[in-house]
Protein backbone atom coordinates (compact mmCIF):
# COMPACT_ATOMS: atom_id res chain seq x y z
CA UNK A 1 0.00 0.00 0.00
CA UNK A 2 2.85 2.31 0.93
CA UNK A 3 4.51 1.39 -2.26
CA UNK A 4 1.34 2.15 -4.21
CA UNK A 5 0.99 5.54 -2.53
CA UNK A 6 4.60 6.30 -3.26
CA UNK A 7 4.05 5.50 -6.96
CA UNK A 8 1.02 7.78 -7.05
CA UNK A 9 3.02 10.60 -5.55
CA UNK A 10 5.84 10.03 -7.93
CA UNK A 11 3.38 9.93 -10.83
CA UNK A 12 1.76 13.20 -9.81
CA UNK A 13 5.18 14.80 -9.44
CA UNK A 14 6.23 13.59 -12.87
CA UNK A 15 3.03 14.92 -14.41
CA UNK A 16 3.57 18.26 -12.77
CA UNK A 17 7.14 18.42 -14.00
CA UNK A 18 6.07 17.54 -17.54
CA UNK A 19 3.43 20.27 -17.47
CA UNK A 20 5.97 22.81 -16.30
CA UNK A 21 8.50 21.67 -18.86
CA UNK A 22 5.91 21.68 -21.64
CA UNK A 23 4.90 25.20 -20.74
CA UNK A 24 8.43 26.44 -20.77
CA UNK A 25 9.46 24.58 -23.91
CA UNK A 26 6.32 25.20 -25.98
CA UNK A 27 8.01 27.99 -27.93
CA UNK A 28 11.09 25.87 -28.69
CA UNK A 29 8.91 22.93 -29.75
CA UNK A 30 7.05 25.03 -32.24
CA UNK A 31 10.26 26.46 -33.61
CA UNK A 32 11.84 23.03 -34.02
CA UNK A 33 8.72 21.58 -35.66
CA UNK A 34 8.41 24.54 -38.01
CA UNK A 35 12.04 24.31 -39.04
CA UNK A 36 11.77 20.54 -39.54
CA UNK A 37 8.67 20.95 -41.66
CA UNK A 38 10.24 23.76 -43.64
CA UNK A 39 13.40 21.81 -44.46
CA UNK A 40 11.38 18.73 -45.40
CA UNK A 41 9.21 20.78 -47.71
CA UNK A 42 12.27 22.42 -49.20
CA UNK A 43 13.94 19.07 -49.84
CA UNK A 44 10.84 17.46 -51.34
CA UNK A 45 10.12 20.55 -53.40
CA UNK A 46 13.51 20.79 -55.01
CA UNK A 47 13.47 17.05 -55.58
CA UNK A 48 10.25 17.60 -57.53
CA UNK A 49 11.85 20.34 -59.60
CA UNK A 50 14.87 18.16 -60.31
CA UNK A 51 12.74 15.24 -61.44
CA UNK A 52 10.58 17.57 -63.53
CA UNK A 53 13.63 18.91 -65.33
CA UNK A 54 14.83 15.38 -65.99
CA UNK A 55 11.54 14.47 -67.64
CA UNK A 56 11.65 17.49 -69.91
CA UNK A 57 15.06 16.46 -71.18
CA UNK A 58 13.95 12.90 -72.00
CA UNK A 59 10.39 13.60 -73.01
CA UNK A 60 10.92 14.68 -76.59
CA UNK A 61 10.68 12.37 -79.58
CA UNK A 62 12.45 14.85 -81.85
CA UNK A 63 15.63 13.90 -83.70
CA UNK A 64 18.84 14.62 -81.84
CA UNK A 65 22.30 15.54 -83.08
CA UNK A 66 23.44 12.00 -82.24
CA UNK A 67 20.65 10.60 -84.40
CA UNK A 68 21.82 12.55 -87.45
CA UNK A 69 25.45 11.64 -86.83
CA UNK A 70 24.81 7.95 -86.30
CA UNK A 71 22.42 7.76 -89.27
CA UNK A 72 24.94 9.28 -91.66
CA UNK A 73 27.71 7.03 -90.29
CA UNK A 74 25.55 3.92 -90.69
CA UNK A 75 24.55 4.86 -94.23
CA UNK A 76 28.16 5.49 -95.22
CA UNK A 77 29.20 2.09 -93.85
CA UNK A 78 26.37 0.39 -95.72
CA UNK A 79 27.35 2.05 -98.97
CA UNK A 80 31.04 1.21 -98.51
CA UNK A 81 30.25 -2.47 -97.98
CA UNK A 82 27.60 -2.65 -100.73
CA UNK A 83 27.77 -5.09 -103.61
CA UNK A 84 27.11 -2.25 -106.02
CA UNK A 85 30.44 -0.66 -105.12
CA UNK A 86 32.24 -3.97 -104.78
CA UNK A 87 31.20 -5.12 -108.25
CA UNK A 88 32.48 -1.99 -109.96
CA UNK A 89 35.98 -1.67 -111.45
CA UNK A 90 37.87 1.13 -113.17
CA UNK A 91 36.57 -0.30 -116.48
CA UNK A 92 32.91 -0.01 -115.44
CA UNK A 93 30.63 2.56 -117.07
CA UNK A 94 31.47 5.96 -115.58
CA UNK A 95 29.20 7.09 -112.80
CA UNK A 96 28.96 10.78 -111.98
CA UNK A 97 27.03 11.40 -108.79
CA UNK A 98 25.32 14.63 -107.80
CA UNK A 99 24.17 14.76 -104.23
CA UNK A 100 20.89 16.34 -103.23
CA UNK A 101 19.73 17.37 -99.80
CA UNK A 102 17.72 14.98 -97.70
CA UNK A 103 13.99 15.04 -98.31
CA UNK A 104 12.15 15.48 -95.04
CA UNK A 105 8.83 13.63 -94.89
CA UNK A 106 8.97 13.19 -91.11
CA UNK A 107 6.91 14.94 -88.45
CA UNK A 108 10.04 16.62 -87.14
CA UNK A 109 11.55 19.86 -88.40
CA UNK A 110 14.87 19.29 -90.13
CA UNK A 111 16.50 22.51 -91.24
CA UNK A 112 18.00 22.90 -94.71
CA UNK A 113 21.47 22.90 -93.19
CA UNK A 114 20.80 19.65 -91.38
CA UNK A 115 19.41 18.12 -94.57
CA UNK A 116 22.64 18.95 -96.35
CA UNK A 117 24.76 17.96 -93.37
CA UNK A 118 23.52 14.38 -93.42
CA UNK A 119 24.06 13.71 -97.11
CA UNK A 120 27.41 15.50 -97.42
CA UNK A 121 28.64 13.62 -94.35
CA UNK A 122 27.91 10.36 -96.17
CA UNK A 123 29.73 11.62 -99.27
CA UNK A 124 32.71 12.88 -97.28
CA UNK A 125 33.00 9.57 -95.44
CA UNK A 126 33.75 7.86 -98.74
CA UNK A 127 37.29 7.60 -100.15
CA UNK A 128 36.59 9.88 -103.12
CA UNK A 129 40.02 9.57 -104.77
CA UNK A 130 40.03 5.79 -104.52
CA UNK A 131 36.51 5.64 -105.90
CA UNK A 132 37.55 7.65 -108.94
CA UNK A 133 40.57 5.49 -109.77
CA UNK A 134 39.34 2.06 -108.72
CA UNK A 135 35.57 2.21 -109.28
CA UNK A 136 35.21 4.94 -111.93
CA UNK A 137 32.88 6.91 -109.67
CA UNK A 138 33.16 10.66 -109.28
CA UNK A 139 31.15 13.33 -107.52
CA UNK A 140 30.07 16.72 -108.82
CA UNK A 141 28.80 19.72 -106.96
CA UNK A 142 25.07 19.76 -106.20
CA UNK A 143 22.65 21.42 -108.61
CA UNK A 144 21.47 23.72 -105.84
CA UNK A 145 24.93 25.26 -105.58
CA UNK A 146 24.89 26.01 -109.30
CA UNK A 147 22.00 28.41 -108.77
CA UNK A 148 24.48 30.84 -107.28
CA UNK A 149 26.92 30.52 -110.16
CA UNK A 150 27.13 33.40 -112.61
CA UNK A 151 27.11 31.79 -116.10
CA UNK A 152 28.83 34.84 -117.57
CA UNK A 153 31.85 34.39 -115.33
CA UNK A 154 34.71 32.76 -117.19
CA UNK A 155 35.81 30.71 -114.22
CA UNK A 156 32.45 29.05 -113.68
CA UNK A 157 31.30 28.73 -117.27
CA UNK A 158 32.60 25.16 -117.56
CA UNK A 159 30.25 24.04 -114.82
CA UNK A 160 27.10 25.05 -116.61
CA UNK A 161 27.99 24.25 -120.21
CA UNK A 162 28.11 20.89 -121.99
CA UNK A 163 31.36 19.17 -121.28
CA UNK A 164 31.33 20.32 -117.69
CA UNK A 165 29.18 18.93 -114.95
CA UNK A 166 27.25 15.91 -116.20
CA UNK A 167 25.70 13.82 -113.46
CA UNK A 168 24.51 10.34 -114.36
CA UNK A 169 23.25 9.46 -110.87
CA UNK A 170 21.64 11.24 -107.98
CA UNK A 171 22.45 10.44 -104.35
CA UNK A 172 19.92 11.47 -101.73
CA UNK A 173 17.91 10.24 -98.78
CA UNK A 174 14.41 10.57 -97.42
CA UNK A 175 13.53 10.86 -93.75
CA UNK A 176 10.12 9.50 -92.85
CA UNK A 177 8.45 9.05 -89.52
CA UNK A 178 5.36 7.42 -88.09
CA UNK A 179 3.82 8.52 -84.82
CA UNK A 180 2.02 6.47 -82.20
CA UNK A 181 0.52 7.93 -79.04
CA UNK A 182 -1.51 6.46 -76.21
CA UNK A 183 -2.21 8.47 -73.08
CA UNK A 184 1.00 10.24 -72.23
CA UNK A 185 3.17 7.71 -74.07
CA UNK A 186 4.50 8.81 -77.43
CA UNK A 187 6.65 7.04 -79.98
CA UNK A 188 8.10 8.35 -83.23
CA UNK A 189 9.45 5.71 -85.58
CA UNK A 190 12.08 7.22 -87.89
CA UNK A 191 13.26 5.71 -91.11
CA UNK A 192 15.94 7.13 -93.38
CA UNK A 193 16.03 5.67 -96.89
CA UNK A 194 19.28 6.32 -98.74
CA UNK A 195 19.38 5.78 -102.49
CA UNK A 196 21.45 6.29 -105.61
CA UNK A 197 19.31 6.62 -108.72
CA UNK A 198 20.31 6.32 -112.36
CA UNK A 199 19.05 9.53 -113.98
CA UNK A 200 18.71 8.00 -117.43
CA UNK A 201 16.65 4.93 -116.62
CA UNK A 202 15.34 5.76 -113.18
CA UNK A 203 16.83 2.49 -111.94
CA UNK A 204 17.87 2.38 -108.33
CA UNK A 205 21.53 1.45 -108.17
CA UNK A 206 21.69 1.33 -104.40
CA UNK A 207 19.06 1.52 -101.67
CA UNK A 208 19.34 0.95 -97.95
CA UNK A 209 17.56 2.13 -94.83
CA UNK A 210 18.38 3.02 -91.26
CA UNK A 211 15.56 2.90 -88.74
CA UNK A 212 15.10 3.66 -85.07
CA UNK A 213 12.44 4.86 -82.66
CA UNK A 214 12.30 7.67 -80.17
CA UNK A 215 9.97 7.41 -77.22
CA UNK A 216 8.75 10.18 -75.00
CA UNK A 217 6.42 10.58 -72.07
CA UNK A 218 4.16 13.45 -71.23
CA UNK A 219 2.46 16.02 -73.37
CA UNK A 220 4.30 16.92 -76.54
CA UNK A 221 4.19 20.63 -75.69
CA UNK A 222 6.04 19.94 -72.43
CA UNK B 1 5.39 31.08 -35.87
CA UNK B 2 7.09 34.32 -36.71
CA UNK B 3 7.32 36.13 -40.03
CA UNK B 4 10.68 34.54 -40.83
CA UNK B 5 9.16 31.08 -40.56
CA UNK B 6 6.28 32.02 -42.81
CA UNK B 7 8.63 33.40 -45.46
CA UNK B 8 10.78 30.30 -45.26
CA UNK B 9 7.72 28.03 -45.60
CA UNK B 10 6.54 29.90 -48.66
CA UNK B 11 9.98 29.54 -50.20
CA UNK B 12 9.82 25.83 -49.50
CA UNK B 13 6.35 25.46 -50.97
CA UNK B 14 7.29 27.21 -54.24
CA UNK B 15 9.41 24.38 -55.68
CA UNK B 16 6.64 21.91 -54.81
CA UNK B 17 4.20 23.88 -56.90
CA UNK B 18 6.71 24.17 -59.75
CA UNK B 19 7.65 20.53 -59.45
CA UNK B 20 4.05 19.42 -59.49
CA UNK B 21 3.54 21.22 -62.81
CA UNK B 22 6.26 19.13 -64.46
CA UNK B 23 5.11 16.10 -66.40
CA UNK B 24 5.48 12.73 -64.71
CA UNK B 25 8.41 10.55 -65.60
CA UNK B 26 7.76 7.71 -68.02
CA UNK B 27 9.63 4.48 -68.44
CA UNK B 28 12.18 3.90 -71.15
CA UNK B 29 12.19 7.29 -72.85
CA UNK B 30 14.85 7.96 -75.48
CA UNK B 31 16.10 6.03 -78.49
CA UNK B 32 15.04 2.41 -78.88
CA UNK B 33 15.63 -0.17 -81.62
CA UNK B 34 12.91 -0.48 -84.29
CA UNK B 35 12.08 -4.01 -83.15
CA UNK B 36 11.11 -2.96 -79.61
CA UNK B 37 7.40 -2.48 -78.96
CA UNK B 38 6.85 0.66 -76.93
CA UNK B 39 3.97 1.44 -74.50
CA UNK B 40 2.56 3.96 -77.01
CA UNK B 41 2.39 1.26 -79.69
CA UNK B 42 0.86 -1.28 -77.30
CA UNK B 43 -1.98 1.01 -76.28
CA UNK B 44 -2.60 2.76 -79.59
CA UNK B 45 -5.46 1.59 -81.83
CA UNK B 46 -3.19 2.10 -84.85
CA UNK B 47 -1.08 -0.77 -86.08
CA UNK B 48 2.19 -1.08 -84.18
CA UNK B 49 5.38 0.02 -85.92
CA UNK B 50 6.99 -3.24 -84.86
CA UNK B 51 4.23 -5.09 -86.71
CA UNK B 52 4.90 -3.05 -89.85
CA UNK B 53 8.63 -3.79 -89.60
CA UNK B 54 7.93 -7.49 -89.18
CA UNK B 55 5.57 -7.51 -92.13
CA UNK B 56 8.07 -5.80 -94.44
CA UNK B 57 10.74 -8.33 -93.43
CA UNK B 58 8.41 -11.28 -94.02
CA UNK B 59 7.21 -9.94 -97.38
CA UNK B 60 10.80 -9.42 -98.56
CA UNK B 61 11.76 -12.93 -97.48
CA UNK B 62 8.72 -14.43 -99.16
CA UNK B 63 9.23 -12.57 -102.42
CA UNK B 64 12.91 -13.55 -102.45
CA UNK B 65 12.00 -17.18 -101.86
CA UNK B 66 9.22 -17.22 -104.49
CA UNK B 67 11.15 -15.39 -107.17
CA UNK B 68 12.68 -18.46 -108.77
CA UNK B 69 9.33 -20.19 -109.08
CA UNK B 70 7.59 -17.21 -110.65
CA UNK B 71 7.33 -17.76 -114.43
CA UNK B 72 6.64 -14.08 -115.02
CA UNK B 73 9.97 -13.07 -113.48
CA UNK B 74 11.99 -15.86 -115.09
CA UNK B 75 11.62 -15.06 -118.78
CA UNK B 76 15.32 -14.50 -119.40
CA UNK B 77 14.93 -10.71 -119.24
CA UNK B 78 15.46 -8.51 -116.24
CA UNK B 79 12.03 -7.50 -114.97
CA UNK B 80 11.26 -4.05 -113.69
CA UNK B 81 9.37 -3.37 -110.47
CA UNK B 82 7.80 -0.01 -109.69
CA UNK B 83 5.95 1.03 -106.56
CA UNK B 84 2.24 1.04 -107.30
CA UNK B 85 -0.81 1.90 -105.21
CA UNK B 86 -1.57 1.23 -101.59
CA UNK B 87 -5.21 0.47 -100.86
CA UNK B 88 -5.61 1.71 -97.32
CA UNK B 89 -8.95 0.79 -95.75
CA UNK B 90 -7.84 1.01 -92.14
CA UNK B 91 -9.38 4.49 -91.65
CA UNK B 92 -7.06 5.35 -88.78
CA UNK B 93 -3.58 4.59 -90.13
CA UNK B 94 -2.09 7.11 -92.58
CA UNK B 95 -0.99 5.73 -95.94
CA UNK B 96 2.40 7.37 -95.45
CA UNK B 97 3.07 4.82 -92.68
CA UNK B 98 2.61 1.97 -95.13
CA UNK B 99 4.67 3.74 -97.78
CA UNK B 100 7.54 4.13 -95.31
CA UNK B 101 7.59 0.43 -94.61
CA UNK B 102 7.21 -0.51 -98.27
CA UNK B 103 10.57 1.12 -98.94
CA UNK B 104 12.05 -1.31 -96.42
CA UNK B 105 10.93 -4.22 -98.61
CA UNK B 106 12.78 -2.71 -101.56
CA UNK B 107 15.87 -2.04 -99.47
CA UNK B 108 15.92 -5.63 -98.17
CA UNK B 109 15.50 -7.12 -101.64
CA UNK B 110 18.18 -4.93 -103.17
CA UNK B 111 20.79 -6.41 -100.83
CA UNK B 112 20.61 -9.68 -102.75
CA UNK B 113 22.85 -9.97 -105.81
CA UNK B 114 20.77 -12.86 -107.16
CA UNK B 115 17.60 -10.79 -106.98
CA UNK B 116 19.16 -7.79 -108.62
CA UNK B 117 20.16 -9.96 -111.57
CA UNK B 118 16.50 -10.81 -112.15
CA UNK B 119 14.72 -7.68 -111.00
CA UNK B 120 15.51 -4.01 -111.18
CA UNK B 121 13.75 -1.39 -109.10
CA UNK B 122 12.82 1.83 -110.81
CA UNK B 123 11.69 5.14 -109.42
CA UNK B 124 8.34 6.31 -110.75
CA UNK B 125 8.47 8.37 -113.90
CA UNK B 126 7.36 11.67 -112.40
CA UNK B 127 10.12 11.56 -109.81
CA UNK B 128 12.81 10.77 -112.38
CA UNK B 129 11.56 13.61 -114.60
CA UNK B 130 11.76 15.88 -111.58
CA UNK B 131 15.35 14.81 -110.87
CA UNK B 132 16.39 15.32 -114.44
CA UNK B 133 14.78 18.72 -114.59
CA UNK B 134 16.66 19.80 -111.49
CA UNK B 135 20.00 18.53 -112.71
CA UNK B 136 19.59 20.13 -116.12
CA UNK B 137 17.71 23.26 -115.17
CA UNK B 138 20.72 25.32 -114.21
CA UNK B 139 22.08 25.56 -117.73
CA UNK B 140 18.73 25.51 -119.44
CA UNK B 141 19.62 22.30 -121.22
CA UNK B 142 19.80 18.60 -120.58
CA UNK B 143 23.11 17.96 -118.87
CA UNK B 144 22.72 14.25 -119.41
CA UNK B 145 23.27 14.53 -123.13
CA UNK B 146 26.68 13.04 -123.62
CA UNK B 147 26.26 11.92 -127.20
CA UNK B 148 24.64 8.61 -126.36
CA UNK B 149 21.40 9.68 -127.97
CA UNK B 150 19.31 9.24 -124.85
CA UNK B 151 16.75 12.00 -124.43
CA UNK B 152 14.24 11.89 -121.60
CA UNK B 153 13.56 8.98 -119.35
CA UNK B 154 13.88 5.61 -121.00
CA UNK B 155 10.37 4.18 -121.44
CA UNK B 156 9.49 1.03 -119.54
CA UNK B 157 8.70 -2.12 -121.42
CA UNK B 158 5.26 -2.95 -120.08
CA UNK B 159 5.73 -6.64 -120.90
CA UNK B 160 8.34 -6.92 -118.19
CA UNK B 161 7.16 -4.28 -115.77
CA UNK B 162 5.27 -4.97 -112.54
CA UNK B 163 3.73 -2.79 -109.84
CA UNK B 164 4.22 -3.62 -106.18
CA UNK B 165 0.81 -2.81 -104.73
CA UNK B 166 -0.36 -3.10 -101.16
CA UNK B 167 -3.73 -3.72 -99.55
CA UNK B 168 -4.35 -2.87 -95.92
CA UNK B 169 -7.58 -3.59 -94.05
CA UNK B 170 -8.79 -3.26 -90.47
CA UNK B 171 -11.57 -5.09 -88.63
CA UNK B 172 -12.85 -3.24 -85.56
CA UNK B 173 -15.42 -5.13 -83.51
CA UNK B 174 -15.04 -3.86 -79.98
CA UNK B 175 -15.20 -0.10 -79.78
CA UNK B 176 -11.63 0.10 -81.03
CA UNK B 177 -10.34 -2.03 -78.16
CA UNK B 178 -9.68 -4.93 -80.53
CA UNK B 179 -8.22 -4.13 -83.94
CA UNK B 180 -7.41 -6.81 -86.46
CA UNK B 181 -5.15 -5.66 -89.28
CA UNK B 182 -4.57 -7.57 -92.48
CA UNK B 183 -1.92 -6.55 -94.99
CA UNK B 184 -0.83 -8.05 -98.28
CA UNK B 185 1.46 -7.03 -101.11
CA UNK B 186 1.16 -8.18 -104.68
CA UNK B 187 2.91 -7.84 -108.02
CA UNK B 188 0.64 -6.76 -110.85
CA UNK B 189 1.60 -6.88 -114.52
CA UNK B 190 1.69 -3.48 -116.17
CA UNK B 191 0.50 -4.84 -119.52
CA UNK B 192 -2.37 -7.11 -118.45
CA UNK B 193 -3.21 -6.12 -114.87
CA UNK B 194 -2.78 -9.74 -113.83
CA UNK B 195 -1.65 -10.38 -110.26
CA UNK B 196 1.38 -12.60 -110.75
CA UNK B 197 2.39 -12.85 -107.09
CA UNK B 198 0.82 -12.16 -103.74
CA UNK B 199 2.30 -12.34 -100.28
CA UNK B 200 0.64 -14.37 -97.55
CA UNK B 201 -1.71 -12.09 -95.61
CA UNK B 202 0.02 -10.66 -92.59
CA UNK B 203 -2.51 -10.41 -89.79
CA UNK B 204 -2.00 -8.81 -86.44
CA UNK B 205 -4.60 -8.45 -83.70
CA UNK B 206 -4.04 -5.63 -81.26
CA UNK B 207 -5.91 -5.54 -77.96
CA UNK B 208 -5.75 -2.30 -76.05
CA UNK B 209 -5.61 -2.36 -72.27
Amino acid sequence: MALHRSNVVTGVANASMRAVWRGSCMGSYAAILTSLLTYTLLFVGWLGVASGCAVRAGGSTALTTDDLQSTSAELAEKLKSSEWLRNRTNDSTPVVIAVASVQNLSNDLISKGEQWYLITRVRDSLPISALRTDRNISFVIPAEQLQNVDPSATESRALVTPGGRRPTHEMTATFRSSRRAAGLNRTEGYDCEFRITDLTSGELAFVDTVGFKRTGYGRSYD
Amino acid sequence: MNARHIQFSLLAALPIVVGACSPPKGEGTGRVPPTDTTPAERNSPQISLTGLTEQSDLTAEQLAADLNSLPALNTGFRSTVVFGDIVNKTQIVPTSDFEAFRTKIRARLMQSQMLREKVRWVENRSRVEQLRAREGASSGQDLLQDGSGARGVQPLNDQYTYFLNGEMYRVDRGNSTINLYSMTYNLTSMSTGEIVWSSSPYEIKQIRN
